[in-house]
């Protein structure tokens, strides 16, 4: 339990293995939730929204019991993952709420 | 002799060298258009070679076959409604297990298939080596290897195609999924298949995408007994594995695409720091890398402006030595006056005031784009891009506002959310682009000095920050991260980067040049008709408000229809060109300002229209008529504090 950081506290050049993708928490459900009125004129994405996007990262690779190695985490900017034999951009948000743990080499 | 058509379409991951592909395959031949009712990009081309006519449609690049694009809804709708004779499927040779999961989907949809295995140089330059035969028997699919853009393997390709089109056996694959998993498909197919629902689609696919949860076919499913069982199906699968059924899914193919890839790749001595990383070192670099992209962005400002005033110039200049020669002709007045500046202005406007400076645009983004850098430009700006509400991949549309509104918008489908272009295309309206630019220095600079011309610049930025900021907030939706692949650096190929670039302008010429020819026409139309007074009499109160005279308020309102030649109509209307003499220094400004922040033009709105529907498109319009109106008013009423 000790070891698990979110992904974008990951030192770059760790090797990591996935942990959760955190489907509890949605971002900002928040704002979404304040004003539905003005919102719903332009019918935009509704509260599935979160849930494609894990879609998205699972798609691409980043499933739990997955390995990653961390290419690229600065103080600014997305974070980097090899991934399935590619390069993987990762906003800081999402990046924030996916859970991994580090594996000692 | 074969006469018939075939139909082919060509799958596969963005940056697998698909289009190089069907480049290739089609020659010139090709028509690019929209799918219809969508604004997602249609490619089709047609081979004619050895007896056999084959049309050939290229897929959006894409990485599933689920429902988080329209992208992706268009290919799977284009496979199971239209029934390609053959799918190519291009796989990048180098990434294999990503382009597997998608293959993998392709073969659910239970069509013939063909695999291509591109890029494979990259591979030979790691050192690693595919056993294609092994590969090809364990998919249970023809495999051909090519090296595109050295057009290797092409002719093998077309041989292979052509063989698989007229036998009478199709290759269609069929891959099993874990056990337990897949013998609950079997049940789900069944009762799908038995009550015949969404006959367009196998029932294993259907089954599939049921279980993972995709909306499209679960928000059908109306079928109660059908639904509890699929519920049961989803428990199960997650007490067994412990996972969200659509994660089990998604990791059993996974499973399946690492599987075939260790069995076919002997790797040899692969290397992790290749010359893509080398590089980024540099340019990802942490401040290196924004001081590369500002002196980009700083360069691409210089050669489009520096390009574009000159050809535009020459191009004006071409049109003004026609004129005496057109009136010359034998015709009614009014006839030639309509023609000439209706008509004849209008094309001249979309090739002498837009075109000089978005084909350089173009020509440039083709480049970057073919390079790999344009991904690496949406790592960079992410994190300032989150905070106006949308993400990395926005910036360049932003940035090609500053050429033209009409293509950024255009642009932002490179966002897969709804959500995200909206914003994008919102702030890209805000952006100032070469016409407004031609304005402000020919209105503001020339007569207040440069340092007010950089304040309107200033307080635009500003107000784009603060719109981006409030949308953010309330537009519904939950903000979207980036989450994009990286692909290597590439050596850009000149002829792929023309022919981009030449499909850009095409696509941009067939839209917008219409709709600025009849804007032009409607307005000379309102001049001859003596028009003009009684919409002054509309426009006074406005222009009242935002301290303008009347006339300069009408200026505006034809801003819309023609906005470069709002300094000419100004000229024409006060009848001299020393503006200083008929508009005070706040005038000066205030007008400056409101022609940056309101909406740009008719080909801007009917661009809007396009990509987010006709509701959208007005309430945006009517929004930031009104709001630089209002803001035009305040800013009136602050500067009377200091100018006159």
């Amino acid at each position: 339990m000790d070891k698990r950081i979110t992904l974008i506290n990951a030192p770059q050049g760790a090797k990591v293995r996935v942990i959760s993708l955190d489907i509890e928490r949605g971002l900002h459900t928040r704002h979404a939730r304040r004003n539905p009125l003005i919102g719903s004129h332009f019918g935009a994405d509704t509260g599935r929204a979160h849930q494609s996007y894990i879609r998205r990262l699972e798609e691409m690779g980043i499933l739990p019991q997955n390995t990653l190695i961390v290419t690229r985490n600065g103080v600014i900017g997305p974070v980097e993952v090899a991934v399935k034999g590619s390069r993987l951009v990762i906003g800081r948000g999402i990046a924030s709420r996916i859970i991994v743990e580090v594996i000692d080499d | 002799m074969i006469d018939s058509l075939f139909t082919i379409a060509l799958a596969g991951n963005a940056n697998v060298g698909k289009s190089v592909i069907f480049n290739q395959l089609t020659g010139g031949n090709q028509i690019i258009g929209n799918w219809p009712g969508k604004t997602v990009e249609k490619a089709e081309g047609f081979i004619e070679q050895e007896g056999l006519k084959i049309k050939v449609v290229d897929l959006p690049g894409i990485y599933s076959l689920s429902t988080y694009s329209e992208e992706e809804i268009v290919s799977r709708e284009f496979i199971a409604t239209e029934h390609p004779d053959l799918v190519v499927s291009v796989l990048d040779a180098s990434n294999l297990e990503r382009n597997l999961f998608f293959l993998l989907q392709i073969i659910e949809l239970e069509v013939p298939i063909v695999v291509v295995l591109n890029q494979y140089d990259v591979l030979q330059d790691k050192g690693i080596t595919i056993d294609d035969k092994e590969f090809s028997s364990l998919l249970g699919l023809p495999v051909v290897k090519t090296i595109a853009t050295k057009n290797k393997g092409l002719k093998e390709l077309f041989e292979t195609i052509r063989e698989t089109l007229l036998s009478n056996d199709k290759p269609t694959s069929k891959l099993a999924y874990g056990k337990e998993v897949e013998q609950r498909i079997k049940t789900l197919s069944f009762e799908i298949a038995s009550r015949n629902l969404f006959a367009e689609y196998p029932p294993r696919f259907v089954a599939i995408k049921l279980i993972e949860g995709d909306p499209y076919f679960t928000d059908k499913l109306n079928d109660k007994e059908l639904l509890q069982t699929l519920d049961k199906i989803k428990r199960e699968l997650k007490e067994i594995h412990g996972e969200d059924a659509q994660t089990v899914i998604i990791s059993e193919r996974y499973s399946i695409a690492s599987r075939i890839a260790e069995q076919s790749i002997s790797k040899g001595r692969g290397r992790f720091h290749d010359f893509s990383d080398k590089l980024d070192s540099v340019l990802l670099h942490q401040v290196f890398g924004y001081v590369t992209l500002i002196a980009l962005v700083l360069f691409i400002f210089f050669v489009v402006f520096k390009f574009g005033s000159i050809v535009s110039e020459w191009i004006e200049g071409l049109f003004d030595l026609a004129k005496p020669y057109f009136m010359k002709l034998n015709w009614p007045l009014q006839a030639k006056d309509i023609i000439w500046n209706g008509l004849i202005e209008g094309i001249a406007a979309s090739f002498g005031i837009v075109l000089p400076y978005i084909a350089p645009f173009y020509l440039i983004l083709a480049f970057l784009e073919d390079s790999g850098y344009l991904a690496r430009i949406a790592f960079l700006t992410d994190d300032l891009m989150h905070r106006l509400g949308v993400h990395g991949k926005a910036f360049i549309p932003l940035i090609e506002s500053f050429g033209c509104n009409v293509p950024a918008i255009m642009g932002t489908r490179v966002m897969e959310r709804r959500r995200d272009r909206l914003i994008a295309s919102v702030l890209a309206t805000l952006v100032p682009c070469s016409a407004r630019t031609v304005i402000i220095f020919g209105l503001v600079a020339a007569f207040l000095g440069p340092v007010y011309a950089i304040l309107i610049y200033l307080l635009d930025f500003l107000l784009i920050f603060i719109v981006g900021l409030l949308l953010n907030r309330y537009v519904k939706g939950t903000p979207s991260g980036l989450i994009m692949e990286m692909p290597r650096y590439h050596r850009p190929v000149p002829k792929i980067i023309l022919k981009q670039t030449w499909i850009r302008l095409k696509e941009f010429f067939e839209f917008a040049m219409p709709v600025i020819v009849v804007a032009n026409i409607v307005m000379e139309g309102l001049i001859m008709l003596n028009l003009l007074q009684p919409l002054l009499k509309i426009f006074t109160p406005l222009s009242n408000v935002i301290g303008l005279p009347p006339l300069a308020g009408l200026t505006l309102f034809f801003g819309v229809l023609r906005k470069e030649l709002t300094l000419i109509m100004l000229a024409t209307f006060y009848n001299t060109t020393n503006f200083a003499s008929v508009l005070t220094a706040r005038q000066i400004f205030v007008f400056g300002f409101v022609t940056m922040i309101y909406i740009p033009c008719v080909a801007t709105i009917m661009a809007l229209k396009r990509e987010f529907g006709k509701l959208t498109a007005t309430i945006i319009t009517v929004a930031e008529f009104f709001g630089a109106i209002l803001l035009g008013a305040l800013l009136n009423q602050v500067l009377r504090l200091f100018m006159r």
